[in-house]
């Protein structure tokens, strides 16, 4: 258990300093929804309509951006040769680092969405839904960008290939985060069924794309 | 403790790197590695390591007294966790300071797997006996400074100021030369306690200074019963038997 705290403290501190790439993801959601916007134009029934979407949309850009880097950065050094030997099951690993990036995206992400709502003329009470939509969906997007992150470990500027593979596998939590917006400003329908949903996607990510990810990066060759 | 290899095949991009290859270490020497470039001396370590799949043969590390497989290919408990793997790469980040990178690594790798526990001491003894019996090429003095046994780790302090990089101790892994980063993989060897030490041409980017520390530990890493495997070019200054890897027509 000290060795797993000890590996998610690690990756929190190397992603929170210089040349980490932690917290780049919540700048480049911060400008993605600030410039929305402006190409819009200043409908505000037009960007209250669809400020939910543009705010999943860019939550799930703003995740892919650090996620290539997930393993690649460990096994470009060696350090995930010397975890693939210790007695950590690679399984915990995959989950420390997967929750280290959550940490360090997902949750400042949903933390600073509430200051880009009021910019995209999105009520309050719809919003609040919108932030508890982005914590219960930003892990299965973490956790299934870790498949993509752990198929592509070894390939060189493999970001671009990483988004292509699991940006099909994030269309349902996207498609549930913008129902729970949607139900929530619609008034007609309850917006828990949807977040159960989303809750369901995440946590069942959780599990399974970590046991994934961590077949992918213990296979030796 | 020995480690002992039977008929052994490594393929590697679906070329037959070695095959048949039979080893054991005996106690108090290390093993040379040798042999040209390309030949297979990292993949070999890296195989032992885990780190390859083994495509034939067996690999082990056998407790001397009983003659007990400790881990390895021939029972359930994997050889990686019995060794430190020095390899070209070093795992340093460099946004880390030296000290919270020998403390994280002590903290994930940890202590030995349990079944380890209380028999080293038996086999320090033992290896001890043979040390005096061996009359070719007198072991290495241990430095006399803070000597520790391998299955005893170091803090992280006494494991610096072994390598001489106490100094440093707050400073990222960026701003150390190339020598110092190969010193800081050397204090990793004492903060975690590893019976089986595979050093891939350790002695690149050291001066005389770092290369004399790098075979002490090994010498008293040897003297304590330990296993020294060793990818080299050059003749080891610590008794040692060389295991050759050469190109054999078939």
């Amino acid at each position: 258990m000290n060795a797993w705290f000890a590996l998610l403290k690690r990756d929190v501190m190397l992603a929170s300093r210089l040349g980490g790439g932690g917290f780049v993801g919540v700048i480049f959601f911060l400008s993605l929804v600030v410039l929305a916007p402006f190409a819009l134009g200043p409908d505000l029934n037009l960007l209250a309509r669809v400020g939910p979407a543009l705010l999943w949309i860019a939550a799930l850009l703003a995740t892919l951006i650090g996620l290539d880097r997930l393993f690649q950065a460990d096994e470009e050094d060696g350090s995930l040769d010397l975890m693939r030997m210790g007695d950590m099951p690679m399984l915990l690993v995959v989950l420390a680092k997967g929750i280290a990036h959550w940490l360090t995206t997902g949750l400042p992400l949903t933390l600073a969405a509430p200051i880009l709502g009021l910019l995209l003329a999105i009520e309050p009470k719809v919003l609040g839904v919108v932030m508890l939509s982005l914590v219960m969906g930003t892990p299965a997007l973490t956790f299934i960008g870790a498949v993509g992150a752990a198929l592509t470990v070894s390939v060189r500027r493999g970001g671009l290939l990483l988004a292509v593979i699991v940006m099909p596998m994030m269309i349902p939590v996207m498609i549930f985060g913008v129902a729970t917006a949607s139900a929530a400003a619609s008034d007609m329908m309850d917006f828990i069924t949807p977040l159960t949903v989303l809750a369901g996607l995440s946590l069942g990510s959780v599990v399974v794309a970590s046991g994934v990810a961590a077949m992918a990066l213990s296979e030796v060759s | 403790m020995l480690l002992r290899a039977r008929a052994l095949a490594c393929i590697r991009a679906e070329k037959l790197l070695f095959s048949g290859l039979s080893f054991a270490s005996e106690p108090g020497y290390a093993m040379a590695l040798t042999g040209p470039n390309g030949i297979g001396k990292s993949s070999l370590l890296r195989l032992i390591a885990g780190l390859l799949p083994v495509h034939a043969g067996t690999v082990e590390l056998v407790k001397t007294q009983g003659a007990r497989v400790l881990a390895g290919t021939g029972c359930d408990m994997p050889l990686g966790q019995y060794c430190h793997y020095l390899g070209h790469r070093d795992a340093l980040k460099p946004s880390m300071s030296v000290i919270e990178t020998l403390d994280f690594w002590s903290a994930f790798l940890g202590p030995l797997p349990a079944s380890d526990h209380g028999k080293t001491q038996s086999d320090i003894s033992e290896n001890a006996e043979k040390g005096a019996a061996s009359p070719e090429s007198p072991p290495l003095q241990p430095l006399s400074l803070g000597d520790t046994p391998p299955a005893t780790p170091v803090s992280a302090d006494a494991a610096l100021e072994r390598v001489g990089l106490s100094h440093l101790a707050d400073l990222p892994c960026q701003l150390l030369s190339a020598g110092q980063r190969r010193r800081l993989t050397l204090a990793r060897l004492l903060v975690v306690a590893r019976p089986l030490w595979l050093l891939d041409e350790p002695t690149t980017a050291l001066d005389s200074a770092g290369q004399d520390i790098l075979w002490h530990l090994c010498a008293s890493h040897l003297d304590n019963g330990g296993v020294v495997m060793v990818a080299t070019h050059a003749p080891l200054p610590v008794p040692n038997r060389i295991v050759a890897l050469d190109r054999v027509l078939s």
